[in-house]
């Protein structure tokens, strides 16, 4: 999975509180395609996500992992604040997203997150994908590939 | 209750989210500690997207998650719609035919078959 998130993407905040460079976002140095932005947004959603589900399963009957109870609660518990602080930080490169381009574009392109998530549900949790299922995520990239197609107009 | 009520509000309260927050980012004063604007808009965001959140997991009480799940791909064309109408974005034809195309995948991703 691609969480590799460079470094660039959140420094880029740093000291442009003046009044007179706001407006042009596109001002700073070192700036990463929203893409990159909301892919990275996507990759720590489903990292959350994934994080919570399995959090939650270490409290399943019969228990999935040879666990005592009290240290199960208590690795459940840490899993969920966790996993909810990844989702976090998602959310904030979704942010940064949002601030660069326009929603009726961004929005649509963070459908990937259902294919992450149901491809680390199966591959991680070996949850049974019916074949719609396969066929819908395959329909939802084309249409991820249509969308970003669209946007094709060199960077301004 | 039928779980449609809150599931058609959390399609609507988390779109009313997203174009708040575009609105609310196009905001001139940026707070120094986080870097949001400041900007009603913003919070509003914060509201709805709390609200569609809490009225998800009510929803996901009463509905299969295969019946709950392709509810949402109306969100898709709801945010591209309100976006049109309301921030004036400009969407080509291509990326309504994109959106369209997305809503149909997220809807067979929810079935159960």
């Amino acid at each position: 999975m691609t969480t590799e998130s460079s470094p660039v993407m959140v420094a880029t905040g740093g000291g442009s509180d003046l009044p007179q460079d706001t407006g042009s976002a596109r001002a700073t140095a070192g700036q990463a395609r929203v893409e990159v932005l909301v892919l990275a947004s996507v990759a720590l959603g489903a990292v959350g996500q994934l994080l919570l589900k399995a959090s939650l399963l270490l409290l399943s009957q019969p228990p999935i992992l040879k666990m005592e109870p009290r240290p199960a609660q208590i690795a459940c518990a840490a899993g969920v604040l966790v996993g909810l602080c990844i989702y976090a930080v998602g959310t904030a490169f979704w942010v940064r997203a949002v601030s660069r381009s326009s929603i009726s574009y961004l929005y649509p392109l963070s459908a990937v997150s259902y294919a992450v998530v149901a491809l680390g549900g199966h591959e991680l949790f070996g949850e049974v994908m019916p074949p719609l299922r396969w066929v819908g995520i395959a329909v939802m990239s084309i249409g991820v590939a249509v969308l970003a197609a669209s946007e094709q107009r060199g960077p301004k | 209750m039928t779980p449609i009520v809150p599931l058609m509000g959390s399609v609507a309260l988390g779109a009313v989210a997203q174009i708040s927050l575009r609105h609310g980012m196009a905001s001139p004063k940026r707070n120094v500690g986080s870097g949001l604007p400041v900007s009603p808009w913003v919070a509003l965001w914060g509201l709805c997207f709390a609200a569609a959140t809490v009225l998800w997991i009510a929803a996901l009480r009463h509905a299969d998650i295969s019946y709950a799940y392709p509810m949402l791909g109306a969100g898709y064309i709801l945010v591209t719609i309100l976006a049109r109408w309301l921030l004036r974005e400009h969407v080509s034809r291509k990326r309504w035919i994109a959106v369209l195309i997305i809503t149909l995948g997220v809807m067979m991703v929810g079935a159960n078959r």
